[in-house]
């Protein structure tokens, strides 16, 4: 199942996008636009890599705000 | 009628917290040791995706992470976090993934202590173990 996971304040939002690759790539623009990070993970346990654009090849995709320093 | 009946009683059962819902997350995204050091120790270990150095990151909001040698001993302790208001186990997942895709960027922002501290955050964690329990 692909999946697109924003951490939030609810814990995380999924959403599977089989059937809706162009609102994910929409939310995934908007994201970044934010300051989101995304990140693609494989099934198996690879650290993934960073995404800079959403396409048909993202299974798998994570999204946060960047960081920032600590207190 | 069950069928309205049973939409209004659920409304009554418990649900997921934010909480469980983000460390469910960071679970399915530690790998078999991790889990187990996470479930053992309330920590687990990562590796810098461009250094190769180790990094442990606890179960804590602030001043959670830690550079360690090969002799397991805390070489330094980093602080940073991803932006907004995340439940801790969205905080920890984002640390994980932050170190292991883009390692410089993260150690960059961070605030960095000497090694001393890392007994604040072992007191974090001791903490959070005990309310746990």
């Amino acid at each position: 199942m692909r999946v697109q996971i924003v951490l939030d304040h609810t814990g995380s939002t999924r959403h599977e996008f089989d059937p809706a690759l162009a609102t994910a790539e929409v939310r995934f623009r908007e994201l970044s636009i934010t300051g989101c990070r995304a990140v693609a993970r494989g099934s198996n346990e690879d650290a993934g890599k960073i995404v800079s654009e959403f396409g048909q090849k993202t299974d798998r995709c994570c999204s946060f705000l960047s960081s920032q320093q600590g207190e | 009628m069950n069928g309205l009946l049973g939409i209004f009683w659920s409304a009554f059962e418990p649900r997921e917290t934010v909480e469980q819902r983000s460390m469910g997350l960071l679970r399915a995204h530690l790998n078999a040791m991790q889990r187990r050091q996470f479930d053992e120790h309330g920590w687990f270990d990562v590796v810098g995706g461009q250094s190769g150095r180790q990094y442990r990151v606890h179960r804590a909001y602030v001043t959670n992470v830690q550079e360690v040698g090969a002799d397991g001993a805390c070489v330094q302790v980093l602080c940073f976090s991803p932006r907004g208001h995340l439940p801790l186990g969205d905080v920890l997942l984002a640390q994980k993934v932050a170190l292991e895709v883009f390692e410089r960027d993260a150690v960059a922002v961070a605030c960095r202590w000497p090694a001393s501290a890392a007994r604040y955050t072992s007191l974090q964690s001791m903490l959070r173990a005990a309310n746990r329990g």
